[in-house]
């Protein structure tokens, strides 16, 4: 698949301030690409230098094929960007804002209308697009948001933080609407988010702390790396368990099963690989268990292990 | 492009009523004022400069010379209060949705530039209708064809005139409160700026001259012309050297500082101010686009 994003040494900087320190990643077409970090990251900014609001102090961008720097204009013709607080105009209506920011692009009036009504039936924005966007709730922008984004056809999204400051449901209502959108426009999301269970939806994941990418890969594989399954145990008696768990670990288990054990708060805590090794070693000490909790590794345990400093560990 | 942003600055503006009231306060309340009492004091004043002068044409005459004010005061005002558009965008950072189209810094600024334009244009020329309509009304005069095209040329030359000296203004105001602060500054020194509070000549000569060399006297002075030529020549009863005092007197005769010059003079000095923040305008307006 083609890069539909490609970076190479992206650095920013604010006087001796660096926002963003030698990044280089690339996004392959039609997938959904998440960068994660906490604020102030980095995050904003590259998304800054991506969508032409910034000039890069130094580095290598493309974007659709066209170079940052040389080919601004053209970037712009076919990105979306949804900013991370709303942009359009409070006094004015939806319908009207996404008028007159469609006609920016210099489409066809009546294609600007169609488009309107396309999207904002796919969006579910008809009910409300001739209120004053101004008064509308957070979920309910963010979506006219998303069509202001889509009016001009974008093979590329940027969304910089979608969800924050949304509620459960409308947060679930923007990423509903962000899959469903990628699948059948085909289109290559771009996103950051500072919420970490949002980028298990995401094909690929970038971590960025402190302006640098310190982990990237699929979420899976990034959990399989940087986080664990736990095996939660309260056990009558912990006789048994503690005489297989100590010294050389797995004594009579399946080598492997296990990769770790210890006492945490009167419960035996076992770190394993997956379900098939919990189900064995709950088999093993069903006797003895008056309670058990199965915990898969999170993202939130990725990103955690990886900013306290157990990147690269 | 730029037709679009302009557009949706004259719908923002527009649809926000206070915005088109609070850009027209400063020219109500001179003419509030007048109504209420500072008529009376220039028609007293009058009375004995033309002692005999028919009453009915010296009100006609004042009514006039306030009306030319009003009018030229709210091309100030108005092409200020059009740029509160900007200083909004600006406060919120709303440029950025402008920037991620394929629209240029330079359309943008344009937008903002002739989005002020045409909104006080279209605002001063309302008040131009309303004010002839008051003097037709009220004191039976109706301006010659010349006269009301003469205004209303005037009118767009302000109008295109502040709009780039506000331009260059409101980039150094970072919020709608401070904008609004500004203008009421405007709107009140502004009637004194142009002298339509008290006449030049009744201030003392230094504050005169001071006047005499800002822009505001001298578009008032251009605006009183077309207003109270015939209603001067009634008040004199076709006595020129009377129609000269008055023109002195009430400043409708162009000067820089306290030299008397033609009426090109001033507009090429208009053309000059107009070109230079016109420029310094949009150099600002684009650096704070980022």
């Amino acid at each position: 698949m083609a890069a539909v994003v490609a970076v190479d040494g992206l650095v920013k900087r604010y006087g001796s301030h660096t926002a963003v320190d030698d990044l280089s990643f690339e996004v392959e077409e039609g997938s959904t690409f998440a960068f994660l970090g906490t604020n102030g990251a980095g995050k904003s900014t590259t998304i800054g230098c991506l969508t032409t609001l910034k000039r890069p102090t130094s580095g290598e961008v493309t974007v659709l094929g066209h170079r940052l720097g040389a080919n601004d204009r053209l970037i712009r013709q076919s990105t979306g960007v949804v900013f991370q607080d709303s942009l359009l105009d409070p006094i004015l209506s939806v319908r009207e804002n996404l008028l007159i920011r469609g006609s920016l692009y210099g489409i066809p009036a009546k294609t600007i209308k169609r488009r309107v009504e396309e999207l904002s039936e796919v969006l579910e924005v008809e009910e409300f697009i001739d209120r004053r966007y101004g008064r509308l709730s957070g979920g309910q922008r963010r979506r006219a948001d998303i069509v202001r984004a889509l009016m001009h056809d974008p093979q590329l999204l940027f969304l910089d933080e979608p969800t924050t400051g949304l509620d459960p449901d409308s947060r679930e209502k923007v990423w509903k609407t962000i899959t469903e959108l990628q699948r059948t426009l085909g289109l290559t999301i771009f996103l950051t988010t500072h919420y970490m269970e949002e980028t298990e939806r995401a094909d690929q994941v970038a971590i960025i702390d402190h302006g640098r990418i310190v982990a990237a890969g699929t979420p899976g594989r990034l959990r399989a790396e940087y986080a664990r399954n736990e095996l939660l145990l309260t056990l009558g008696s912990t006789a048994a368990f503690d005489r297989e768990f100590t010294g050389e670990l797995a004594g009579g288990l399946t080598p492997g099963l296990a990769e770790g054990a210890a006492a945490r708060d009167g419960l035996r805590v076992v770190l394993v690989q997956d379900s098939t090794a919990a189900l064995e070693i709950l088999n093993r000490f069903e006797p003895d268990i008056e309670d058990f909790e199965f915990r898969h590794g999170t993202m939130d345990d990725v990103f955690l292990n990886i900013t306290r400093g157990g990147a690269g560990s | 492009m730029i037709y679009h942003l302009v557009r949706r600055n004259l719908l923002i503006f527009f649809r926000d009523p206070s915005a088109i009231f609070f850009s027209l306060l400063a020219s109500v309340i001179l003419f509030v004022l007048y109504m209420t009492f500072l008529s009376t004091m220039q028609a007293s004043a009058l009375e004995q400069y033309i002692p005999g002068a028919d009453s009915g044409a010296i009100e006609a005459f004042v009514d006039s010379w306030v009306l030319g004010n009003v009018t030229m005061i709210t091309t100030m005002t108005t092409s200020l209060s059009a740029l509160a558009v900007f200083v909004e965008d600006r406060a919120t950072d709303r440029f950025r949705d402008f920037l991620v189209s394929p629209v240029s810094r330079f359309d943008v600024i344009a937008g903002y530039l002739l989005g002020a334009f045409v909104i006080s244009t279209i605002l001063s020329t309302v008040v131009l209708i309303l004010s002839q309509l008051y003097l037709w009304l009220v004191d039976d005069v109706t301006l010659s064809l010349p006269d009301v095209l003469r205004s209303l040329l005037y009118v767009v030359g302000f109008c295109l005139l502040f709009s780039a000296i506000w331009s260059f203004a409101v980039t150094f105001i970072r919020s709608h409160p401070v904008f609004m602060s500004f203008g009421t500054i405007v709107g009140t020194a502004g009637g004194f700026l142009a002298a339509a509070y008290v006449t030049a000549t009744q201030l003392p000569s230094a504050v005169a001259t001071f006047i005499n060399v800002l822009p505001i006297n001298q578009a008032a002075t251009l605006m009183r012309g077309p207003y109270t030529r015939e209603t001067a020549y009634a008040l004199a009863d076709g006595e020129q050297q009377v129609i000269e005092t008055i023109n002195t007197e009430y400043g409708v005769i162009p000067q820089i500082a306290d030299v008397e010059v033609s009426e090109w003079t001033i507009w090429l000095v208009f053309l000059g101010l107009f070109g230079l923040f016109l420029a310094l305008g949009a150099a600002r307006i684009g650096r704070r686009l980022g």
